[in-house]
């Protein structure tokens, strides 16, 4: 059986690629279904069977896995250990998430994919109202692949606890495997609320259980609460190993070390701590009552400030350097800019009268979209043009790439921007079609037109990183010059006596341990 | 001070599904006030403190480290609540028969499971310490739920 960190971070990578294709071409298909006003390529019932497999398969099968799988692969590179703590729990952990993912696909397979959406909200849910085995599918799979995030946490947590190499404190690690830290813990406390909520669906659904069915007494209002104390952390638990890369690129390449060390590891346990008091804002056109609505709407706010402590400590990295725009190095100054937008729509939505006229229209299918795909999905972009050669051994071809990026930050804006617009002009999100109301259908066309070009940007990715395989230039061992453990290249004599030990042996005349303390 | 592997990460499995536990224990206080006139009816509050009884005598004959006796003690309780399950489904309680069977069901199956599985670990690994960890858990959360479920209702 295959365990070693290394094989299977490249299987997380490699599986998280295919599904994300998966998840990209059911984007394209609605895209398509919604290019023109009164457009009927796809039946109402498809429609919602692609929006859901779309939102599912892109949080759960390719967010999720891959960073995990780049998590697995450098964190023991990072702090200078053979190996996970867990080599088998690390291999069951992948097989299980590939098996969820599986198992949901296998769903189109019998002509009847969940159709809820990827919150699933209830009673939709329910035997009464989704008579089919679609939901059965969904929650069976994300059932395992909850299990599989959990043991894949525990195996870091323990990893990082216990495997460090001598000199690796806690106050020394990359912010990499900080951010990891943290989310792993987070994981500990959302992911298990999930699966409680799943087990519970599955009563109703299987046993005739009442949790969530209004008509014999339960509550479809517990669903709500259930799933959003588990899907806010969930939210940060998409963006912080992002959050991580972008901490080891930014300095990489502004050749300058990051700029607020303990105020970033700090402030991303400020995040963690304030992702569990926030999950009422996702249901502020509950009615509620005014106190409980105020008090998350100033949790979610004050959510903002740790953020911003991270946005300016990247900003002041880059500030003075002597800047390397390779591709890389691109998408992680685009991720600031985009996650930044993401940010601020989502400080929109922390107020309440703006939350209740916009909810449900395509201004959350933007933010969403600016968040994780803006932020995350760039943020992974950087990471894999930055760790390619340390996986590889070969760089990926910068041409391509500077196509690849600009293709993608054109096409990804072009979509998603004017989906605000069409969200203030109140079209609501998840209909199939849409009548020829004033503008409408010209903002919908722009967007399936950026949509098209993000997807000739994802193919020069993939083409990318195959080409380069054979044919990218060979990066030796340290391409970047750069000064975390992963590129010393299995030199475990490298002593660590700061948290930037290959700067220390580069420059022996002005170590980061002289000034520490 | 740092803990072995595993014991460190059967600790943060255990967090994991401490924070399980908690939310399905959360849904019956959630919809206690429609099941507590069923939850009086049909729970016997001295039978299963005697069986509690005999779970919480495990962790401490666990903790002196007799294990056959652990083990004997989990299979009372799982014989216990056996019964307890044949005599409320005989009389009409089940998962689909109100919102009192679907969350106790729910709980105290789910709580069931863990306790089998408990079980075969001691069974299995008799000198393995995360194992010992786990039947511990089981135990733990067994008295919140006795302290919910049975003592609250009669209160």
């Amino acid at each position: 059986m295959i365990t070693h960190h290394k094989r299977i971070g490249v299987f997380y990578l490699l599986s998280s690629l295919l599904f994300f294709l998966l998840g990209g071409a059911e984007a394209m298909v609605m895209r398509a279904q919604l290019s023109l006003p009164n457009l009927k390529l796809l039946t109402p019932e498809t429609y919602n069977q692609v929006f859901t497999m779309h939102g599912t398969t892109m949080i759960f099968l390719v967010v999720m896995p891959v960073l995990t799988g780049l998590g697995v692969y450098l964190i023991p590179l990072m702090i200078g250990a053979d190996d996970t703590a867990f080599p088998r729990l690390c291999a069951i952990a992948f097989w299980l998430q590939v098996g969820g993912g599986l198992l949901l696909y296998f769903s189109f397979a019998i002509g009847n994919a969940p159709n809820a959406g990827w919150f699933s909200y209830a009673p939709l849910t329910e035997n009464a109202y989704s008579p089919g085995p679609g939901i059965d599918f969904w929650a069976f799979s994300i059932l395992l692949i909850g299990a599989a995030i959990v043991a894949s946490s525990i195996n870091l947590i323990v990893t990082i606890a216990t495997s460090r190499t001598s000199g690796m404190t806690i106050r020394r690690l990359p912010l990499f495997v900080w951010m990891h830290l943290i989310n792993s813990v987070m994981i500990l406390f959302a992911l298990p609320v999930l699966v409680a909520t799943l087990v519970m669906l599955l009563g109703d659904r299987l046993l005739h259980a009442r949790f969530f069915d209004a008509a014999q007494g339960g509550s479809p209002l517990l669903w709500q609460h259930y799933f959003w104390i588990f899907g806010h952390p969930e939210v940060y638990i998409m963006i912080l190993p992002g959050f991580g890369m972008i901490s080891e690129i930014i300095p990489v390449f502004s050749r300058q070390p990051i700029f607020g060390y303990r105020s970033m590891a700090a402030s991303t346990v400020a995040i963690g701590f304030l992702s569990y008091g926030v999950w009422v804002h996702h249901m502020f056109a509950v009615a509620l009552g005014r106190t409980l609505l105020s008090v998350f709407a100033a949790a979610s706010m004050l959510i903002a400030v740790p953020t911003g402590v991270k946005i300016f400590n990247w900003t002041a990295t880059m500030l003075g350097g002597s800047i390397r725009f390779t591709t890389s190095m691109l998408f992680a100054v685009a991720f600031l800019l985009e996650f930044t937008i993401g940010g601020l729509s989502g400080m929109a939505f922390a107020a309440v009268p703006v939350d209740w006229q916009m909810t449900d229209t395509y201004f959350v299918v933007a933010h969403i979209h600016y968040v994780l795909f803006g932020g995350t999905i760039f943020s992974i972009f950087a990471g894999i043009y930055y760790w390619y050669p340390k996986i590889t051994g070969r760089l990926l071809d910068e041409s391509i790439g500077h196509w690849h990026f600009w293709l993608v930050v054109v096409g990804f804006n072009m979509t998603f921007f004017v989906q605000h617009f069409l969200g203030l002009l109140g079209m609501p999100r998840r209909v199939y079609t849409y009548p020829d109301v004033p503008w409408w259908g010209a903002l919908n066309l722009i967007s399936t037109v950026g949509a098209g070009i993000l997807t000739f940007g994802i193919l020069m990715f993939c083409a990318n990183i195959v080409i380069s395989l054979r044919f990218g230039a060979v990066a030796g061992t340290d391409p970047w010059n750069a000064w975390t453990l992963e590129w010393a290249d299995g030199n475990t004599s490298v002593p660590v006596r700061s948290a930037r030990p290959l700067w220390d042996l580069k420059h022996p005349e002005a170590p980061d341990w002289a000034h520490e303390q | 001070m740092i803990w072995p592997r595993a014991k460190l990460g059967m600790a943060m499995l255990l967090l994991s599904e401490g924070v399980f536990f908690f939310m399905l224990l959360l849904a019956f206080v959630y919809f206690r006030d429609e099941s507590l006139k069923t939850a009086t009816a049909t729970l016997r509050l001295q039978t299963t403190s005697i069986y509690t009884a005999c779970l919480l005598g495990s962790a401490f004959t666990l903790w002196r480290g007799w294990r056959k006796v652990t083990i004997v003690l989990g299979l009372v309780f799982a014989l216990g609540q056996g019964s307890e399950y044949v005599r409320l489904l005989r009389s009409g309680v089940t998962m689909a028969q109100g919102l009192f069977g679907t969350t106790f069901f729910t709980l105290t199956g789910i709580h069931e499971l863990h306790l089998l599985l408990g079980l075969a670990l001691l069974a299995a690994l008799p000198r393995n310490q995360a194992a010992a960890m786990f039947w511990y858990f089981v135990v733990a959360v067994w008295m919140a739920v006795f302290a919910v479920v049975y003592l609250w209702t009669f209160l």
